[in-house]
């Protein structure tokens, strides 16, 4: 009798791991995950609007020792599942959070150092008021809260600018929507192809990116930031137009714990264009290098 | 002189500044450090506006200027190089020229210094051109969508007009049957009028004052017969062409039930059947009159017709419920079968069946009988029995009892 329970149970277990692995599946080729480098502490990379996971490349080499990276790209960016594409959850940023907590929860990660930019700073702040828990810290790379002025607030755009851009990325989309999607496709069994093909980074289907334009730029998370209880540092370069340093400077006001640091470097992506600043900035904040009295 | 000394003849400054395209270089922040004449021509500045001072991304809109940070720079910090980007650059005239741009990153002789050298065509009528497919397009989508739920809609129309056809087929074959069934039905009684004048004609001289009476009243009874279905016949009609509806007042009951006892009760004696009737209620009833007045004259003649003699019909009127009057019509009559009980509620007309002395009906007026009591909002019930007999019972809302006002 005890034998035959202990039978059951071990199977019961061996079915549960099955299913688990099967989950982890699911969720690795729906977000395109990638597990780098083996350090007990884990730095979990989002990327912004208009790329994927490869805007983190000259990032990760530093961090790569010290700690397990995990990279992945936004449903609807990428690599990721674009049948996983729901255009009722992907309508709030809150849609995005659920699927990093969930991740997170999937590979049983806990502690750790979120690095978001751009629209992926609110999704992490989303995340981090969802579950706590699992977040140590939280860097920001040229974080808004809401990217629209209003009354009491400049954000740096009003509603016509969006518009503006969405009609930019669909002329520029237009060009190899059809004609160059099928060589893309082909990529895997023929690299020769998509060395021919230029601007290969950072391909998205031109109708989610709309929407994901969309749902980023008219969203206003001011109100949300009071409820982070998580460390937060927040990278501002010196010269953003997509979020000015009064932008910056509002996140960092507005939640608890957290730190500003301007950068001498000018654009949004400072993590492409100037990555030794932006890894010496982190650095000192997570407290791998001495900070001189 | 040889191709290649003509060659060493070529300006190079020159080329680059008078060249057909757009040529700019710029640092790692964007300013624009050097630049050719076609470039200014398609700005509207002068060399002096631009140079060291001006940095390429503030020369597009808005949306533009988040195009470049999101999709541009990134591309570019990643490639190398990107190609065929399609930016609107707003010039010194605030208009927006369309451009396509290549964009190349380089270093300084030093190694030290990163720059990016850009290409610039205008497109302005190719920009045209691929608007005008665009709104093409457009439309093209729209017409075809708009031809979809055309289509759709046809489909559903048609689909609506298939089901009709059914439903009057279906109607259609009912009236047949029914005429069938009436024409059957008036012939009969006619035939008995027949034969009765028959009789009179021929025996007149050997027939007793006694025996003429007892003749003329089953004539009576039997003309009596044809003329309520005759009656049925033109109510069925008008409720066919849907001329009814239910026109509700208060109705006096009892008034109505003393009037139809009355007028049946000829028919009632030619079968020596006992016709009474109780009241227990002085509510009005809210219904129509004629419609009410039909519903009963119906069944109090059925349950007669369908009594054989020496039995007994009644009538009761009272309250089962505060707000509803009930009026049971019950006989002990022949009943009726468990089939003929069931089909009674599907409200169309059911095969004719003969009464205890071979009168004839059309199950019209019970169909309509049915009909009227919903267009009342009234309800229905039948308990019958096979050789014990039959009650309808039928319950209508009752008035509020009136103050009399006047005596």
């Amino acid at each position: 009798m005890t034998i035959l329970l202990i039978r059951f149970i071990s199977i019961d277990t061996n079915y549960l791991k099955g299913i688990r692995t099967m989950i982890k599946k699911e969720l690795t080729l729906r977000n395109n995950i990638k597990i780098l480098g083996c350090g007990d502490k884990t730095m979990v990379f989002a990327h912004g609007f208009g790329c994927d996971q490869n805007m983190w490349r000259y990032l990760v080499p530093a961090f790569i020792d010290s700690y397990k990276i995990v990279l992945f790209d936004h449903v609807g960016s990428g690599n990721s599942d674009l049948n996983d594409y729901d255009y009722d959850k992907y309508n709030t940023l809150q849609g995005y959070a659920d699927d990093i907590i969930e991740i997170c929860q999937e590979l049983a990660l806990s502690n750790i150092t979120f690095v978001g930019h751009s629209v992926s700073t609110m999704i992490g702040v989303l995340a981090s008021i969802g579950a706590p828990k699992i977040f140590d810290n939280i860097i920001m790379v040229g974080p808004s809260a809401s990217y629209i002025n209003s009354d009491d607030y400049i954000g740096g755009f009003i509603k016509d600018d969006i518009d503006e851009l969405l009609s930019s990325m669909e002329s520029n989309y237009r060009g190899w929507s059809s004609a160059i999607a099928p060589a893309m496709m082909a990529n895997n069994d023929r690299p020769e192809l998509s060395e021919e093909l230029s601007n290969r980074f950072c391909r998205n289907d031109p109708k989610i990116a709309a929407h994901f334009a969309k749902v980023s730029f008219l969203s206003d998370h001011r109100h949300y930031l009071k409820d982070v209880h998580t460390n937060t540092l927040v990278i501002q370069c010196s010269e953003d137009v997509i979020a000015p340093v009064m932008v910056g400077e509002f996140v960092a006001k507005n939640i608890k714990s957290s730190k500003l640091v301007i950068m001498n470097a000018t654009g949004h992506c400072p993590h492409l264009s100037a990555p030794e600043e932006t890894i010496d900035i982190m650095k000192k904040y997570l407290g791998e290098i001495e900070v001189p009295a | 002189m040889s191709l290649h000394s003509e060659l060493d003849l070529i300006d190079y400054k020159a080329l680059y500044n008078e060249a057909p395209v757009g040529y700019f270089t710029s640092d790692a922040s964007g300013y624009i450090v050097n630049t050719n004449n076609k470039f200014l021509a398609l700005l509207g500045l002068t060399r002096e506006e631009v140079v060291h001072k001006i940095r390429f991304q503030t020369l597009l809109t808005m949306g533009g200027k988040i195009y470049y940070e999101t999709h541009y720079v990134p591309l570019l910090q990643m490639q190398g190089s990107v190609n065929e980007i399609n930016f609107d650059i707003v010039n010194a005239d605030k208009s927006k020229v369309p451009i396509l741009i290549n964009t190349t990153k380089i270093l300084s002789e030093d190694g030290k210094q990163v720059y990016w050298q850009s290409t610039v065509f205008d497109i302005i009528q190719r920009k045209r051109y691929e608007q005008e497919l665009i709104s093409s397009k457009k439309k093209a989508e729209e017409l075809s969508e708009e031809l979809i739920s055309i289509n759709k809609e046809l489909n559903t129309q048609s689909d609506i007009i298939r089901k009709q056809n059914v439903a009057l087929e279906k109607i259609n074959l009912v009236k047949d049957k029914f005429f069938i069934v009436v024409a059957h039905d008036l012939r009969n009684p006619l035939i008995q009028l027949h034969s009765f004048v028959q009789l009179i004609e021929r025996h007149a001289d050997i027939l007793s004052k006694e025996q003429l009476k007892e003749i003329s009243l089953d004539l009576k009874s039997s003309l009596n017969n044809t003329l309520g279905l005759a009656d049925n016949l033109i109510v069925w009609a008008r409720s066919q062409m849907k001329e009814f509806s239910a026109q509700q007042r208060n109705v006096n009951i009892q008034e109505i039930v003393k009037h139809l006892i009355l007028m049946n009760d000829d028919f009632a004696k030619s079968k020596t059947i006992t016709l009474n009737y109780t009241f227990d209620s002085t509510k009005d009833i809210v219904t129509d009159r004629d419609q009410l007045t039909f519903i009963l004259r119906n069944l109090i003649m059925n349950a007669i017709k369908f009594t054989p003699k020496n039995g007994s019909v009644k009538v009761d009127v009272f309250e089962k419920n505060s707000d509803t009057i009930t009026i049971n019509i019950s006989d002990n009559g022949i009943g009726m079968s468990k089939e003929l009980k069931e089909s009674l509620s599907l409200k169309t007309a059911k095969n004719s069946s003969h009464g205890t002395m071979g009168e004839k009906g059309s199950g019209l007026g019970l169909s309509l009988v049915y009909e009227f009591v919903e267009m009342n909002n009234g309800t229905i019930d039948v308990i019958s029995e096979k050789d014990k007999g039959t009650t309808f019972s039928v319950t209508l809302k009752s008035a509020e009892p009136q103050l009399s006002l006047s005596s």
